[in-house]
């Protein structure tokens, strides 16, 4: 039988965020292989009150901006799903582990594990779950340590590999960033968010920029300026204003840019800045799927992605309200990775890593993710007819005798 | 002797089957002389490490490795079977993927350190043995549900038609007595003791009356000539049919009822005695068991 999946991409997959391109990738290979018709996507961020259709597949609202918790069960039962696929962070989950504790759903999840050691309310939200496939294998490890039984083996992120290939930026990819080939190019590509060290960082380009006045730094930071900082703010206390572009914040507001100019923007840069405390590391991958360096932090999934870059040893740690702890790197740090990736540039050495690039080709595929996703499925279905998930039909020899009467006068 | 039972249900105060037979069995054992202690799933769980004898009634909500512990003390655990270790407990599908139950692994090092197994009827061990063949080997014995038969007589009074106990139950066979129903339509059915679905409708000869309470039970059996069980899965004992039976129900069930397993089920004396020394036999098995382990 083949199962009927309800996956929660959080996003609707045509929209630009991360979680949208995981499922605009993912779907429709899984579609391909189980039927378009037994995969049902959640999507409940910015595709609210109404159904659609996707690539042939059914799109099902829900009517929350966060987890999307509320319209799961009934979309489940209503569909006649198998199995619940969940993308995402784990610590904000609500209902859903109460669901899959009384036997409502089979829950699997694809998540992140972006902070140090395991709080017990993650784990406690967590521990229901049919199967934890971590984003990585340092999530992986953490998972296992904590003694968790249901833990998959890890299942990175894909890429599309068509796309993300080295090249050449051109010139207005060039001049829109502020690079030129004369230029020390440094990129950063993130969400505007505490967790993601952008004050850390920047602070280590003003430093190094300090340390090196013959290097002629450029920077472009593609985020949203003002959100969980006032980037304008730092990027003028730091002095760094005359160094730095970003983009619109229309543009940005709007989505971004295609992923085919992103590709571009990657091209273009010497070295990639993204040290902060992943739960996986698109920016990083992304990286090293074009051979460039990147400078990430040492602490979460990204020594496990590079294979051409710096670490940075994280120095001090932040705990959040959810009591999870992440980690943080020195401005220092950041200035002496920089400086040996400028090292290398003024030595002439061509900033630029085949051995990366073969590394994401051959592992980031997303039809190979998809494959290693079919066996997660396929190894559920079976645990759901092994660990008896439904009430099972007594058998034919119990049918026939229950068919035949006693009577005791 | 200081002997723990365990219980998942305090058998002083919920009137499941289970804790009636339990509670049969509990009292004979306080007036041989034991001091026996109620273990719930909220107790002391120290308690049975200072017993001489572990009695494991149902136990659902107590862990293996509780279990484990009390074998690795040398505690030996007497076990008493309510109904199945299966996933769905009260559901036995006794399919073929019953034989490689994930739960066997976990039971089964448990199970065959026992010095005696008891099960309430040969039905009700022949289906554990589809999944534990290998507790066919140990000493055990089958003892039916305490029931006191003075509670359960034949009135003397007019009787018509049908009445089905928890027949409406999936599990406990409801597709079996509808069929029944609708291949008898001159016969009314009167239906209590709970309905899975509410909202189906019910063939016109039947009604559902909803629940009575156990102490009226032989009152509500001297009303129908018959007491229809139809179960669709093996039912370790069924206690309503002997109770309906001592109350002058004649009874039309089926091969998957538990009492009728017993060969002494052919007449209302011979049930009578069987189930009002139920408590004795459950004792002496114990006593005997404990005196060949010496």
């Amino acid at each position: 039988m083949k199962p009927k999946i309800l996956w929660n991409n959080k996003d609707f997959p045509l929209l630009p965020s991360g979680y949208a391109i995981m499922g605009r990738y993912i779907l429709p290979i899984l579609g391909d292989h189980y039927g378009r018709d037994n995969v049902i996507i959640y999507a409940p961020v910015y595709q609210r009150e109404y159904m659609d259709r996707w690539e042939d597949m059914l799109v099902v609202p829900g009517v929350t901006f966060d987890y999307g918790e509320n319209y799961l069960l009934e979309h489940y039962q209503h569909h006649k799903c198998n199995i619940l696929v969940q993308i995402g962070d784990v610590w904000g989950l609500g209902t859903l582990p109460d669901m899959a504790a009384r036997n409502d759903v089979l829950w699997v999840q694809w998540c992140a594990v972006d902070w140090i050691g395991m709080p017990k309310n993650v784990v406690y939200r967590i521990r229901t779950a049919h199967k934890l496939v971590p984003f990585a294998k340092d999530g992986e490890a953490k998972l296992r340590k904590a003694g968790l039984n249901n833990v998959e083996k890890a299942i990175w992120l894909g890429l599309d590999t068509e796309l993300w290939k080295p090249g050449e930026p051109g010139e207005s990819m060039m001049r829109l960033m502020g690079f030129t080939p004369e230029t020390f190019n440094i990129l950063m590509v993130s969400a505007n968010q505490e967790r993601k060290a952008i004050r850390q960082q920047i602070e280590g380009i003003a430093t190094f920029r300090k340390a090196n006045p013959e290097a002629q730094v450029r920077f472009y930071i593609h985020t949203t300026m003002k959100r969980d900082r006032d980037l304008f703010a730092d990027i003028d206390e730091l002095g760094l204003a005359d160094i730095t572009h970003y983009p619109e914040e229309y543009l940005m507001s709007m989505g971004g840019v295609s992923e085919v100019e992103m590709v571009k923007m990657f091209n273009a840069c010497d070295v990639v800045l993204n040290a902060c405390h992943e739960g996986f590391g698109y920016a990083t991958l992304q990286a090293q799927a074009v051979g460039k360096p990147v400078v990430y932090l040492y602490e979460g999934p990204s020594p496990e992605l590079v294979k051409y870059g710096v670490g940075v040893a994280d120095m001090f740690t932040y705990t959040t309200s959810n009591q999870m702890c992440q980690a943080f790197p020195h401005p220092a740090g950041i200035a002496q990775a920089l400086g040996t990736v400028w090292k290398w540039k003024k030595e002439g050495k061509k900033l630029f890593s085949q051995k990366a690039v073969d590394f994401v080709q051959a592992n980031f595929g997303w039809n190979k993710i998809a494959e290693q996703w079919i066996g997660v499925i396929d190894r559920a279905m079976e645990d759901r007819v092994h660990f008896c998930h439904d009430i099972p039909s007594s058998s034919d020899e119990l049918q026939n005798r229950s068919l035949e009467e006693v009577v005791k006068e | 002797m200081k002997i723990a039972w365990i219980q998942d249900l305090n058998i002083f105060s919920t009137g499941g089957g289970a804790q009636l037979t339990d509670l049969g069995h509990f009292k004979e054992g306080l007036r041989r002389g034991y001091d026996i202690r109620l273990v719930l799933p909220d107790s002391d769980a120290a308690v049975p490490f200072g017993c001489d004898l572990v009695i494991a009634s149902n136990c659902v909500n107590f862990s293996t490795d509780f279990f484990q512990e009390l074998i690795k003390k040398q505690k030996p655990i007497i076990w008493f079977f309510h109904d199945y270790f299966c996933k769905w407990r009260l559901f036995f599908p006794m399919i073929e993927k019953c034989k490689n139950c994930y739960l066997k692994p976990r039971w089964l090092p448990i199970l065959t350190k026992s010095p005696l197994l008891i099960w309430l009827s040969p039905l009700h061990r022949d289906s554990w043995l589809w999944t534990y063949p290998e507790l066919a080997e140990l000493p055990y014995v089958n003892i039916p549900s305490a029931i006191d038969p003075n509670q359960f007589t034949d009135l003397g009074i007019k009787r018509e038609g049908v009445v089905c106990s928890s027949g409406l139950l999936d599990f406990k066979g409801r597709p079996n007595v509808l069929r029944w129903a609708r291949e008898h339509p001159e016969t009314q059915i009167t239906f209590l003791g709970g309905n899975d679905h509410p909202m189906e409708p019910l063939p016109p000869s039947c009604k559902d009356i909803g629940y009575y309470p156990h102490m009226q039970m032989n009152d509500v059996f001297n009303q129908f000539v018959s007491l229809l069980h139809l179960p669709n899965t093996p039912q370790p004992f069924e206690r309503i049919i002997a109770e309906a039976y001592l109350g002058g129900c004649k009874i039309i069930g089926n091969h998957l009822v538990g009492a009728l397993s017993y060969d002494w089920f052919t007449s209302r004396e011979k049930v009578a005695e069987h189930v009002r020394r139920a408590p004795q036999d459950f004792w002496e098995s114990i006593e005997k068991a404990l005196e060949r382990d010496k």
